[in-house]
């Protein structure tokens, strides 16, 4: 499912970005060489990539962009509510993806290692955005879970 | 309400058992302001007030108590009080008047995500073409 930059204009602002980032559900040895097969038939290129590293950063070789696999996405849980909660949207004519729900990308942009003031910026105009149609039990959980939820609250504040 | 409001009465609540008036006398607050906090403290799910069996006359007394939210939250907002937002206030509101715009564009019957390819796309070619006039 999408997550990050190309999510945002679903559920915030509108911004540009260099990185697709993408979730994936990788848990095996097997699934992962399956990707990796998968994407190098489609002729992508990925760099170095272990079940241990939550990032493999693949380049697309036609497109010239860089896509960003995150077989753990911070603060992101794999579980059944997450992809239950994931949302599905058509970005082309008949072309359909899975978003990842806009409680999971808040929680996400907050739990990242190097969070910045864009991370924080994309999450303010989420909580404006989505006011109304947020599940604030379920972020206030997944905020907690993840430890963020004092910055979720200050952001919220601000 | 601030964050540091919200710790304030968390951290006070947590300390002894304290009903609304307590409370408002220890912060050195007005009452009403205490009432108009701790109802949205409540709504946070960061409290909950506490009917205690009365013996006197007049209103049941309530005591506010501390979930385990609440406990979360003052725990994290201790450890994170070192690390405050990277973004200004500005930067903020400035994100929240895009969304604000954002929501227009919807409203309108724009589709946010095609505006962004085509926004991320100039964008792109911008970097493209700087780097092949470097390059020449």
């Amino acid at each position: 499912m999408i997550i990050g930059g190309y999510a945002l204009p679903f559920y915030g602002r509108i911004r540009t970005t260099v990185d697709v980032d993408l979730a994936v559900a990788v848990k095996t040895e097997k699934e992962l060489n399956q990707l990796l097969n998968s994407l190098r038939a489609a002729d992508f290129e990925p760099t170095i990539a272990s079940l241990n590293n939550p990032l493999i950063v693949v380049l697309d070789r036609k497109e010239r962009i860089e896509l960003e696999l995150w077989l753990k996405p911070d603060g992101v849980v794999f579980d059944n509510e997450t992809l239950r909660r994931r949302q599905k949207a058509e970005i082309d004519a008949n072309f359909w993806v899975w978003l990842i729900s806009a409680e999971d990308f808040i929680v996400n942009k907050l739990a990242r290692p190097d969070r910045g003031a864009i991370d924080e910026q994309d999450v303010k105009s989420v909580l404006t955005r989505q006011e109304t149609k947020l599940d604030n039990e379920y972020l206030q959980r997944r905020a907690k879970q993840a430890g963020v939820l004092a910055i979720l609250q200050a952001i919220q504040a601000s | 309400m601030s964050l540091d409001q919200r710790a304030q009465i968390l951290t006070t609540i947590t300390s002894a058992t304290y009903g609304v008036r307590d409370l408002a006398q220890t912060l050195k607050w007005k009452t009403a302001n205490v009432v108009s906090l701790l109802k949205k403290m409540n709504k946070e799910q960061l409290i909950k007030f506490q009917q205690v069996p009365h013996s006197e006359r007049g209103r049941p007394k309530k005591n506010i108590t501390c979930t385990p939210l609440g406990f979360a939250f003052l725990a994290t907002y201790n450890k994170l009080k070192m690390t405050p937002l990277k973004a200004r206030k500005q930067d903020l509101e400035r994100a929240a008047k895009d969304a604000a715009y954002a929501s227009r564009l919807v409203t309108n019957g724009h589709f946010p995500f095609q505006i962004f390819m085509e926004l991320n796309m100039i964008a792109r070619n911008i970097t493209v073409s700087s780097e092949t006039s470097e390059t020449v």
